[in-house]
């Protein structure tokens, strides 16, 4: 219970943090060049990411973070 | 050969039905399809074939459709809880029909284990006001013999400076049903005599909701960062319906053993936090790096780490090696083996053990590459190959698998 508190106060605590010092970061518009390539995208590779995901969420205690972990499967 | 082929015309006949649903036109270009055969085998345990075909469509104006066709085929064995035990020994099959014997210092596997699931689902993503916020819907279905799951979730995310800031906030909703193979066990009832070993009920229920609530943030002109937290929280029935746990009695003779099958606590709450970076270099190449922390109030924490780095190669090719570290602590009711004196009596829902591999400590290994060719018209052909090796406190845990997979990604 204790360390939930702790991990919860943390993650906001960060998630704070986060946007009050992202203004001074970033780029201007047509600075993309390089983050416009389809490989530096967070999404790219959906398709292999998800079979990654159903995979390790059948063969370990531990799913989400990037996105939903469900999804759904007996999994045995 | 033969299975190849199935697998290439259910591939054809999967892309195909999902486009006529959609009334697509053949040859417009405005969907996006990407395709992708995934092969899974386990030494000595299960194989799994999996085809995927998501197709996503531009609708203009940022408004895009995605939907996704999943086919899964498994076959093997399966760890069915039990310890490897220097006698050999004697099991009952899911369904109460038949025995099967496990010889001395094996890992008792289950040879039943064989099974089918279709997933599809839907997702929808639509700008609202300047563009700056955006809307995100979906739906999802899967179904195999003994398990169905419908989901829904919703998203709504806000870009911020100059879009170099991206707030997401999302929620999702799922309802799992699951009909074990001859029946629901009671929790602590011996797998022997199997006329006692099975509830009356022939299906239970869980409930998943998610929320999750992420920044992702343009450091430079070369760096992308995203940073999010993950709550899920399980209700209903947890249990895996195959595993048993091995009790062992000094009183009895040697080698005799007694299994009875596992009973998880019925809610769970997981936290995640996952920091996700991928940086250009002036070279080009690509290093892709992530790390997750879970717990959750069943005891486990766990720790991953995955990075990959894809080179260039001319214009056209690359490679991207790939390696992934998990490690995981064990569940509060974990347990290897239950003394005799500690055995809960049948049906003591409030006592909780299991001997499932997958809740003690446990670390996984993953290393292997990818290569890919960039196609015309944001096309892409590419293959994986990759090995899998995990290792825990018992030979339960001791695994090692091949992970091969093929890609396909052309407009329509």
């Amino acid at each position: 219970m204790m360390r939930a508190t702790v991990f919860r106060i943390a993650a906001l605590g960060a998630l704070a943090l986060a946007v009050s010092g992202c203004s001074h970061l970033g780029v201007e518009p047509w600075e993309r060049d390089v983050l416009a390539r389809p490989e530096m995208r967070l999404d790219a590779d959906a398709v292999s990411r998800a079979l990654d995901d159903h995979i390790y969420f059948s063969k370990e205690a531990s799913s989400g973070g990037r996105g939903f972990g469900g999804g759904g499967c007996g999994c045995n | 050969m033969k299975k190849k082929q199935d697998v290439r015309s259910a591939l054809a006949l999967a892309a195909g039905s999902l486009l006529a649903a959609t009334g697509a036109q053949a040859g417009d270009g405005d969907w996006t399809i990407d395709s992708a055969l995934l092969v899974y085998s386990e030494t000595d345990r299960v194989s799994a074939v999996e085809p995927v075909v998501s197709a996503t469509r531009d609708l203009g104006d940022e408004e895009t459709l995605n939907l996704k066709l999943v086919l899964d085929s498994l076959t093997g064995p399966s760890a069915n809880g039990a310890q490897v035990e220097e006698y050999p020994q004697t099991f009952s099959t899911p369904s109460g029909e038949a025995t099967y014997t496990v010889p001395a210092g094996e890992v008792p596997l289950d040879d039943q284990f064989h099974d089918t699931r279709g997933a599809f689902s839907a997702s929808w993503t639509t700008p609202l006001e300047n563009r700056l916020w955006k809307r995100t819907l979906g739906a999802n279905v899967s179904s195999e013999f003994d398990f169905f799951s419908l989901g829904v979730n919703g998203a709504l995310s806000r870009d911020l400076n100059k879009r170099n800031t991206t707030l997401t906030a999302g929620l999702g909703f799922e309802v799992d049903t699951i009909k074990p193979v001859g029946g629901v066990p009671v929790p602590f009832a011996e797998m022997f005599p199997v006329a006692g070993s099975k509830s009356t009920s022939d299906t239970e229920d869980r409930t998943v909701t998610d929320l999750l609530l992420g920044i992702t943030q343009v450091i430079d002109r070369n760096t992308v960062m995203q940073f999010n937290y993950n709550l899920s929280m399980s209700s209903g029935y947890m249990n895996d319906p195959y595993k048993v746990v091995t009790v062992v009695d000094p009183l009895d003779p040697p080698g005799t053993f007694t299994y009875v099958y596992e009973n998880r606590p019925d809610s769970r709450t997981r936290h995640a936090l996952y920091w996700e970076t991928k940086h250009a270099f002036a070279s080009g190449n690509v290093l892709d790096a992530s790390y997750r922390l879970m717990t959750d109030d069943w005891g486990i924490m766990s720790n991953t780490l995955d990075a990959r780095y894809r080179i260039g190669l001319g214009s056209d090719w690359y490679v991207e090696p790939h390696v992934r570290w998990y490690d995981q602590g064990e569940a509060d009711f974990y347990v290897d083996r239950l003394a005799a004196a500690d055995q809960p009596a049948a049906n003591d829902s409030a006592s909780e053990y299991s001997a499932d591999y997958r809740l003690g400590a446990l670390t996984t290994v993953t290393a292997g590459a990818r290569v890919g060719k960039k196609l015309a018209d944001d096309g892409e052909a590419w293959f994986r190959l990759e090995s899998m090796t995990q290792s825990g406190d018992t030979g339960q845990a001791d695994l090692s698998a091949i992970v091969l997979e093929a890609g396909y990604t052309f407009k329509w």
